[in-house]
């Protein structure tokens, strides 16, 4: 029934995703969150939208031209989880947000968002949909010189655009947050950005900034499934040294 | 909204649809597959509604901005003049739509996209600042790699092509892997959280 050379690759998924149900069900009964390391990038968060308030300068926020679709789905929704959270910061403190939108099924999830966290002082002008990514990247270019924010934040499927949205923000002279699991975008975000997130940095950024123990639970899940991985490579590793091939199960 | 409307629908449309991607990619169950097939043609149609009706909006939109005179109100002119020239030029005279993408679109584009090489230039000069050990790596393997694609320093001292080669091939290669197992395992994890019903990012 398993179609040939997607036996072991099928197991595995079963495994990762029983391990990750477990251990979410079983951190939400416990109630009691588990221990995650520090991410300075997550931190700083609510350092720069205070830079934001102190000096009365805006933020802007984007998740890219990465969309709903396809694999890089997983990384817009762990942007927009940290954008509901910078949105109700921002309501909070009172700060000025803006939502760069490139993607147009993104609007209005974002809208709802903001209309939740800023209720009564929420304006239309705080999500401004540009439609194509060399539109945003000219939008970025001058709206960044003229407005100067205080502070940036590139979290989501980043593609080409990175580079005009982090420089232009260092220009500005803003703190800059950035984070993508998309590989040709890391030296960007690392390089230019004050604080990055790397990879699964950005996918776990939603349970460390919420605290939520469902997310919470998927972390630990996570880092199992990683040991197991681990494991894997350095015995196919060994065995391969001594002469086995062991890759071959992995295609069965 | 109610709360059956708000959170119960969107989650079973996605726990049905993702299971039935999922699963015919990994069962040869050719129902499954024809589900996919038909779901797929359907993301094309609901799409092209959903550009309908983007139209509409826009439209009345930019309409209001005018009728309204809000500041920036001769770029909403500029949007409908534009919309309709190619509007009319893709039935009457196709050859001036293409004319009009290829000669006008298309350099505006390329002009903006060259503002990105002075933005590399000074995007490198700030990541090229040694300011801790993490950017003196970074630094490093980017003049050797530079060096790689610069003919005239393999000639000069062929161990450079060397070097950049062992630090694409084996700490980049590495890292990348890693990369790529970490995003994975997330992809997962977001999968299973929003299928629970835990991960409401998606509902707004």
């Amino acid at each position: 029934m398993i179609k040939s050379g997607l036996h072991f690759s099928f197991v595995l998924l079963v495994i990762a995703i029983a391990l990750y149900i477990f251990f979410i069900k079983y951190t939400v009964k416990r109630g009691v969150p588990p221990k995650i390391r520090r991410i300075p990038g997550l931190d700083a968060i609510d350092e720069a939208i205070g830079r934001a308030v102190e000096t009365g300068r805006p933020i802007f926020y984007s998740t890219g031209v990465g969309g709903l679709s396809g694999d890089v789905m997983p990384q817009t929704l762990a942007g927009l989880s940290l954008l509901n959270y910078v949105a109700r910061k921002a309501a909070e403190y009172k700060a000025s947000l803006t939502y760069l939108a490139a993607v147009p099924a993104i609007v209005p999830i974002a809208e709802d968002m903001f209309k939740s966290a800023f209720r009564e002082n929420y304006k239309p002008e705080q999500i401004l949909y540009i439609p194509t990514q060399t539109a945003l990247m000219a939008t970025v270019m001058g709206l960044y010189e003229r407005e100067k924010p205080a502070a940036n934040f590139l979290l989501g499927a980043l593609y080409w655009e990175t580079i005009i949205l982090a420089e232009a923000g260092a220009r500005a002279g803003a703190i800059q947050v950035g984070g993508t699991g998309r590989l040709y975008q890391v030296p960007y975000v690392v390089s230019l950005c004050d604080y990055g997130l790397i990879a699964e940095e950005l996918l776990v950024a939603g349970a460390y900034v919420s605290k939520e123990l469902s997310q919470l639970g998927s972390v630990i899940a996570s880092d199992i499934i990683r040991a197991i991985v681990i494991g894997l490579s350095i015995l196919a590793f060994v065995l391969g040294g001594l002469g086995f091939d062991i890759s071959k199960i992995f295609r069965i | 909204m109610s709360w059956v409307r708000r959170r119960e629908i969107p989650l079973i449309i996605f726990a049905v649809t993702f299971l039935i991607s999922l699963l015919q990619y990994y069962l040869a169950v050719p129902f499954l597959s024809e589900v996919n097939t038909e779901m797929t043609n359907w993301v094309l149609i609901m799409s092209t509604f959903a550009l309908g009706t983007g139209l509409i909006a826009l439209c009345i939109y930019h309409g209001k901005i005018i009728m309204q005179k809000k500041s920036g109100y001769f770029v909403s002119i500029i949007l409908f003049i534009s919309m309709l020239m190619l509007f009319i030029s893709y039935y009457a005279a196709p050859s001036f739509a293409d004319y009009l993408y290829n000669e006008i679109y298309t350099p505006l584009s390329i002009a903006i996209i060259c503002f990105t090489a002075f933005y590399n230039y000074t995007a490198i000069y700030r990541a090229f600042r040694v300011r801790n050990i993490d950017a003196a790596v970074f630094a490093f393997a980017a003049v050797f790699l530079m060096m790689l694609y610069a003919p005239i320093f393999e000639v000069i001292l062929p161990q450079t092509a060397t070097v950049a080669n062992w630090i694409l091939d084996v700490p980049n290669m590495g890292a990348s892997r890693g990369v790529i197992i970490g995003v994975a395992l997330g992809t997962i994890a977001i999968a299973v959280r929003v299928l629970l019903g835990y991960e409401r990012a998606y509902t707004g």
